[in-house]
C-alpha cells in the first residue's frame, strides 16, 4: 500500500531513490526507500514523516494500530457490514458501572475504521455501521460525514416505546415493561406501540432532510465520508483546547480516490470452496445411497473447512449421526487449512495423513477425525504438533485421534467428543462440559479451568502436571491398578484404539510397556463428580 | 418469600393510617399516624434502585432516596437517618410538609399505575424514629475554627444554613424575632400537618450540635446589623417573604377579611398558649367563611377554620383543578375535611356595608398561556355572583419584604424586591455585600420548605469558600 503511494509521490517530485535519500538528509538509504516501495519494509513512523517532508506531502494520519486495523481483517475475511459501538449510550440495559469507563467514542473509531478500510481499498466492499447514543438526525449526519452508511439505535427509540432509563433490564423487573420477561409487567405496565418508535424515527428523518438541506446535499450517500462540511470548533474549556480532532476529520490522502461507502452487493468470498465442492461431487451418490465408501483426495492449507460440505449433506438427508452404520471415509494427504472436519457429522472418517491448521473439528458432531503424519516424516511425531489451536472447540460428539500434539486451548467446550492426542498447549479443555480427553503427554499451563464436565486422561512423564492444572474446578488423581480396573481397562482401550487409527509409534511404546506407564497417568474430573461415576456417566451418555 | 426484586408488585403502596374526619376536625393534631418498623421496612422494599433515580433528581436537595430506603428495608436505621441529614437538615419537616406527589412521589417510575413508594412517610419515620431511639447526628469528626456566623431569620433556610456550618466546625448564632424557632414551620404551617413538638426537638439536636439562638431578637431593631457584619465573621439572611399579595377588588379592607398569614399566626399563637398583640386571635367558629386562593397557604387556612368550627368553608381558585397549585395531598385532606371547592371563579368585589356580607365572583376559562407559560384566565362575560360570607381570609401569596436597612448594607435588590446574590460557584448565595450571604424565600420569592432548606445549605458552602474554609457536606 505505502510503497505505491511512495512511488507515485516520488514520481511527481521528479526525485530518484537517491535524490530523495540524500534529500532526506542520509536518514535512510535510497535501497531502503527502494524497499519500501516493493512493500518488502515498512518506514518507521519517524522516517514516514521525513519521507513526507522531503515529498512536499502532508504525513496523513496513519491510524492508530486499533479498531481500523480489526476491521480491515474482518473485512478481508468477508464481513458484509461492520459496527463500530461507541462507548455513549448503552441502552440502559446495564448498571452504572459497565457503561462507564469503557469503550471510546465512535466518533474515533468510526474515523480510523472509514479511513483504513479507503486506505486498504476496502471500503466498497463492506457496509460500516455505527452506534452508541446516536439520538437526533444531527448525529446522523455527523457519522454519514465521518463515514457511517448505517446507523444503530438502541435507547433512544426504546424510550419511546415507554423506557424511562431505570438501568435495572439486568434485574427483570422493569417496571416499564420494556426489559423484562415479566408476565404482569410486561402485559400491564408496557405501553409501547410500533407507532411510537415510528414517530420517533420520522422526526429523526426529518431533522436529517433539514440539515442534509442546509448542507446542499440530496441524498446520504453524497454525503458519506467527507469530513470538509465538519468544521472544529475551538473547545470550551482548557482541556477541549488541548484535543487535536483533525486526525478524525482527516481522508488518508484519499480524496476522490476511493469509495467513500459500499458499492458491492455482498463481500464474496475468495475461497469457492472447490475442492469441497468436488468432493460433494464424488459422493453424493454414496450419501444418498446411504452406501457409505472410500475416497482419497490431496488437500492444501488454502483448503479450508474440508468436509464441511459433505458433513451438512449428510445432515441435511439423514440427520447428524444417520449414516454411522456406513461410513464414507475419506484419505486424505497433505497440510489441511483451517478447519478440517468442522462440524463432522456422524458416518464422516477423515483420515488425514500430513498436518492440520487451527479449529480441526470445531462443532464436531459425530464421526470421527484421525490425524498421522507424513509416512516418511523424519520428527518425533509426539514431539511435534501435529494440528492448531482451538480444536475441538465446542465438540458435542465424534471422535479424534491425532499422532502429535494439539496447539493451544484444545478441546475448548469439548461437551462430548472423545480424543486422543500426544500432547497439547496450554488451557487445554477449557471450560469442557463433557466427552473424555486423553493426552499422551505434556500439557501446557492452566490444564482444565472452568472444566465442568466429561474427564480426561493424562500421562505426567516429568511428574510436573499439578503444577500445570486450574485447580479451581477440577481434581486429580493417580490411575492404578488397584481398585481401579475399569479405568485402566478404559484407558488401555483408548491408547489400543489410538495406535490402531494412526500408528503411532509412542502409542505401541506405551502398550508394551503398560505396566510401567499406567502410574504416570492422571484422572482429571470435576471436584463435583465422584471418579466412580465417571465411565458409568460415560456409557449412559453413548 | 417474596422475590426481592418484584416486591413492589407484591406489595401494594400503603399510606399510613389517618385519623377519621370526625376525629381530626375537632383537634389541631397530626392527622397521620406513623409507620411501624415493618411496615417502614416493607414500604422501603418497594423501591426499584432504578440505576436512574428520578426520585433524586426531582428532589430540590437531591436526597439519597434508594439508599436511605435500602437502609430502612435493611433496618439500618440509624445509618438510613445518618444518610438522610447528609442531604437535607430537616428530614422529618420535609417528609411531613413537602408536596411529594409533585416532587419526589411524583417522579417515581412506580408512579405509573403501580403506586408511588411512599418516600414522605418514610423519610418521616427515619428520623422521627431514629431520634426516639436517642440517635444525634455525629459531630465526632468535626474540627471546631474560630470563625463565627449570623444567621438572621430560623426559619427552614436559617436552619439549614446553621446546620451545614455547625457541622463544618463554623459557630452559628441565629436571631430571630419571635420566641420559637422554625419560622413558618412554626407559625405557618398548621399544626395538623407539623406538630410543633417536631420543631423543638430539632432546636434541642441543633443545640447539641453546638448552634446557638438568640430569640425575641428582631435584627434592626433590637440589634443593629452593623454590630452583626461587625462582630461575626459572614452574616446569612434568611429572612423569608412577608408582604401578602392583595386582590385589588373593592372591600378588601371591610372588616371580616383577614390576610391568611396573621390569620394562621393567631391560632398557632393560640395554640401554644403564646401572648402576641400584634396578631391577636381570629375566630371562625360558626362562620361562614370564604377562602380566596388554591395554594397551600390557601389549604392551609381551609382546614384551620374547618378545625375551628366554621359553619362552612369555600374556597375559590381562578383556574381548574389540574392547575391548582396546592398539595394534592392537602386538597384531598381539605375534601374530606368538608372544604367546598369553587373553580374557575376569580374574585371581583368583597360585598358589604359596614362588614363582610358576602364575596362576588366571576367565572373564567383558561385562555392562551402567559409569559411564564401558564395559561391565564379569562373572565367569561355575564357570569357574575355573589357568595354569602361572613369572613374572608385572602391567600394569594406572598411578597418579599425588604427591610430599608438593605439599601445602607449595599444589599442590592431585584426589581421585585428578591435579594440579588451571586450565581458562581464559587461565591454561591453572596449577595453585593461580599460579607453577607441570603437565601430562601427572599431570594428566590415565596416557595417551598425544601426549596429553602437547599439554599441555606448552598449558601453555607458559600460563606465557608468565603471564609477559606473546604466544605464537607
Amino acid at each position: 500500500m505505502i510503497g505505491h503511494r511512495l512511488k507515485v509521490a516520488r514520481s511527481a517530485s521528479g526525485l530518484s531513490l537517491r535524490g530523495l535519500a540524500d534529500a532526506m538528509g542520509g536518514l535512510v538509504s535510497a535501497q531502503a526507500i527502494g524497499k519500501y516501495e516493493r512493500n518488502e519494509d515498512m518506514p518507521s513512523s519517524g522516517v514516514l514523516i521525513a519521507l513526507a517532508a522531503a515529498l512536499h506531502v502532508t504525513e496523513e494520519l496513519v491510524a492508530e494500530p486499533g479498531v481500523g486495523t480489526v476491521a480491515a481483517g474482518v473485512a478481508k475475511a468477508y464481513a458484509d457490514l461492520i459496527t463500530i459501538s461507541g462507548y455513549d449510550g448503552g441502552t440502559g440495559a446495564s448498571p452504572l458501572s459497565s457503561i462507564k469507563y469503557a469503550g471510546t467514542p465512535w466518533e474515533l473509531g468510526l474515523a480510523e475504521t472509514h479511513q483504513t478500510l479507503r486506505a486498504n481499498e476496502l471500503r466498497h466492499r463492506v457496509r460500516l455501521q455505527t452506534d452508541g447514543g446516536l439520538k437526533t438526525g444531527l448525529d446522523v449526519i455527523k457519522a454519514a460525514l465521518i463515514g457511517a452508511e448505517s446507523f444503530g439505535f438502541g435507547t433512544a427509540p426504546m424510550v419511546a416505546l415507554g423506557c424511562k432509563y431505570l438501568r435495572i433490564c439486568h434485574l427483570n423487573n422493569c417496571a416499564t415493561g420494556v426489559a423484562t420477561q415479566h408476565n404482569v409487567l410486561r402485559t400491564k405496565f408496557f405501553i409501547g406501540l410500533p407507532e411510537m418508535a415510528m414517530n420517533y424515527f420520522k422526526f429523526v428523518a426529518q431533522e436529517c432532510r433539514e440539515i442534509m438541506a442546509a448542507l446542499g446535499v440530496r441524498t446520504i450517500a453524497e454525503m458519506i465520508g467527507h469530513t470538509e462540511l465538519l468544521a472544529i470548533l475551538p473547545g470550551e474549556t482548557p482541556k477541549q483546547r488541548k484535543l487535536d480532532l483533525k486526525p478524525v476529520l482527516a481522508n488518508a490522502g484519499l480524496v476522490g480516490a476511493q469509495p467513500q461507502f459500499c458499492t458491492d452487493p455482498r463481500n464474496e468470498p475468495f475461497d469457492k470452496g472447490v475442492l469441497g465442492e468436488q468432493m460433494l461431487r464424488d459422493m453424493s451418490g454414496a450419501i444418498a445411497g446411504k452406501t457409505g465408501g472410500e475416497f482419497s483426495y490431496a488437500v492444501s492449507n488454502f483448503h479450508r473447512s474440508i468436509g464441511a460440505r459433505i458433513s451438512g449433506e449428510i445432515a441435511k438427508r439423514w440427520g447428524n449421526n444417520g449414516m454411522s452404520a456406513s461410513p464414507l471415509v475419506v484419505n486424505l494427504k497433505g497440510s489441511a487449512g483451517q478447519s478440517f472436519g468442522v462440524w463432522n457429522a456422524g458416518g464422516l472418517h477423515l483420515h488425514l495423513e500430513g498436518e492440520a491448521n487451527d479449529y480441526v473439528g470445531k462443532g464436531m458432531a459425530g464421526g470421527r477425525i484421525i490425524l498421522k503424519p507424513h509416512a516418511r516424516s523424519a520428527f518425533v511425531a509426539r514431539e511435534t504438533i501435529i494440528m492448531g489451536n482451538t480444536c475441538l472447540y465446542g465438540a458435542t460428539g465424534g471422535e479424534l485421534y491425532a499422532a502429535g500434539t494439539a496447539g493451544e486451548r484444545f478441546a475448548v467446550r469439548n461437551s462430548g467428543a472423545l480424543a486422543v492426542v500426544e500432547g497439547a498447549g496450554d488451557h487445554c479443555c477449557e471450560y469442557m462440559t463433557g466427552g473424555v480427553v486423553l493426552v499422551l503427554g505434556r500439557t501446557g499451563v492452566n490444564f482444565g479451568a472452568g472444566f465442568t464436565g466429561g474427564f480426561a486422561y493424562v500421562l505426567d512423564m516429568e511428574r510436573d502436571f499439578v503444577d500445570r492444572y486450574n485447580h479451581q474446578l477440577i481434581d486429580i488423581h493417580r490411575v492404578s491398578p488397584e481398585g481401579m480396573g475399569t479405568h485402566v481397562q478404559h484407558l488401555r482401550g483408548l491408547i489400543e484404539q489410538h495406535t490402531d487409527f494412526t500408528g503411532s509409534v509412542w502409542g505401541i511404546q506405551l502398550l508394551n510397556d503398560f505396566r510401567t506407564y499406567i502410574g504416570k497417568f492422571w484422572v482429571v474430573k470435576p471436584k463435583a463428580a465422584a471418579i466412580d461415576s465417571l465411565l458409568v456417566n460415560l456409557r449412559r451418555a453413548a | 418469600m417474596t422475590d426481592k426484586y418484584m416486591q413492589f408488585l407484591d406489595v401494594p403502596r400503603k399510606d399510613p393510617d389517618k385519623l377519621p374526619v370526625e376525629v381530626r376536625i375537632k383537634e389541631f393534631r397530626e392527622i397521620y399516624a406513623p409507620y411501624t418498623a415493618d411496615a417502614a421496612g416493607q414500604q422501603a422494599g418497594r423501591c426499584l434502585s432504578c440505576g436512574n433515580p428520578f426520585c433524586e433528581w426531582k428532589c430540590p436537595v437531591h436526597n439519597y432516596i434508594p439508599n436511605w430506603l435500602a437502609l430502612v428495608n435493611e433496618g439500618k436505621l440509624f445509618e438510613a437517618a445518618e444518610l438522610s441529614h447528609q442531604t437535607n437538615s430537616l428530614p422529618e419537616m420535609c417528609g411531613r410538609i413537602c408536596p411529594q406527589d409533585r416532587l419526589c412521589e411524583g417522579a417515581c417510575t412506580l408512579n405509573d399505575g403501580i403506586g408511588a413508594v411512599s418516600i414522605g412517610s418514610i423519610e418521616k419515620y427515619i428520623t422521627d424514629e431514629a431520634f426516639k431511639q436517642g440517635w444525634k447526628p455525629d459531630m465526632s469528626n468535626v474540627v471546631r475554627t474560630n470563625k463565627r456566623v449570623a444567621v438572621v431569620g430560623a426559619g427552614p433556610a436559617g436552619l439549614a444554613c446553621a446546620d451545614v456550618l455547625v457541622r463544618n466546625g463554623v459557630m452559628p448564632v441565629v436571631f430571630d424575632r419571635y420566641s420559637k424557632i422554625g419560622g413558618l414551620l412554626t407559625f405557618g404551617i398548621p399544626p395538623f400537618k407539623l406538630e410543633k413538638d417536631v420543631v423543638e426537638k430539632r432546636r434541642e439536636i441543633m443545640e447539641g450540635m453546638g448552634v446557638e439562638f438568640r430569640l425575641n431578637v428582631d435584627v434592626g431593631r433590637d440589634i443593629t446589623f452593623e454590630r452583626l457584619t461587625e462582630e461575626f465573621d459572614a452574616v446569612f439572611l434568611g429572612m423569608g417573604t412577608y408582604t401578602f399579595v392583595k386582590g385589588g377588588f373593592a372591600g378588601e379592607d371591610l372588616p371580616g377579611v383577614h390576610e391568611a398569614l396573621p390569620y394562621l399566626i393567631s391560632n398557632i399563637n393560640r395554640e401554644l398558649g403564646i401572648d402576641d398583640a400584634s396578631n391577636p386571635f381570629i375566630d371562625m367558629r360558626d362562620k361562614r367563611v370564604v377562602v380566596l386562593g388554591g395554594g397551600d397557604t390557601g389549604m392551609d387556612c381551609n382546614r384551620t377554620a374547618i378545625r375551628q368550627g366554621a359553619a362552612s368553608v369555600t374556597c375559590t381558585y381562578r383556574r381548574d383543578e389540574d392547575n391548582m397549585p396546592g398539595s394534592r395531598r392537602d386538597y384531598k385532606n381539605s375534601k374530606e375535611e368538608g372544604v367546598t371547592f369553587l373553580f374557575n371563579r376569580q374574585p371581583v368585589e368583597i360585598v358589604g356595608s359596614d362588614r363582610v356580607q358576602g364575596v362576588k365572583l366571576v367565572e373564567t376559562r383558561l385562555g392562551r398561556p402567559g409569559p411564564r407559560g401558564r395559561r391565564v384566565p379569562e373572565v367569561v362575560p355575564g357570569t357574575e355572583e355573589t357568595i354569602e360570607a361572613d369572613a374572608v381570609i385572602i391567600a394569594f401569596g406572598f411578597l418579599p419584604s425588604p427591610p430599608d436597612w438593605f439599601v445602607r448594607q449595599q444589599i442590592a435588590l431585584h426589581a421585585s424586591g428578591r435579594v440579588r446574590v451571586s450565581a458562581a460557584p464559587t461565591t454561591r448565595f453572596q449577595t453585593t455585600n461580599p460579607k453577607v450571604f441570603a437565601g430562601g424565600d427572599m431570594v428566590r420569592g415565596s416557595d417551598l420548605v425544601v426549596t429553602a432548606v437547599f439554599e441555606g445549605r448552598e449558601a453555607a458552602q458559600g460563606i465557608l469558600r468565603s471564609l477559606g474554609l473546604r466544605a464537607t457536606g
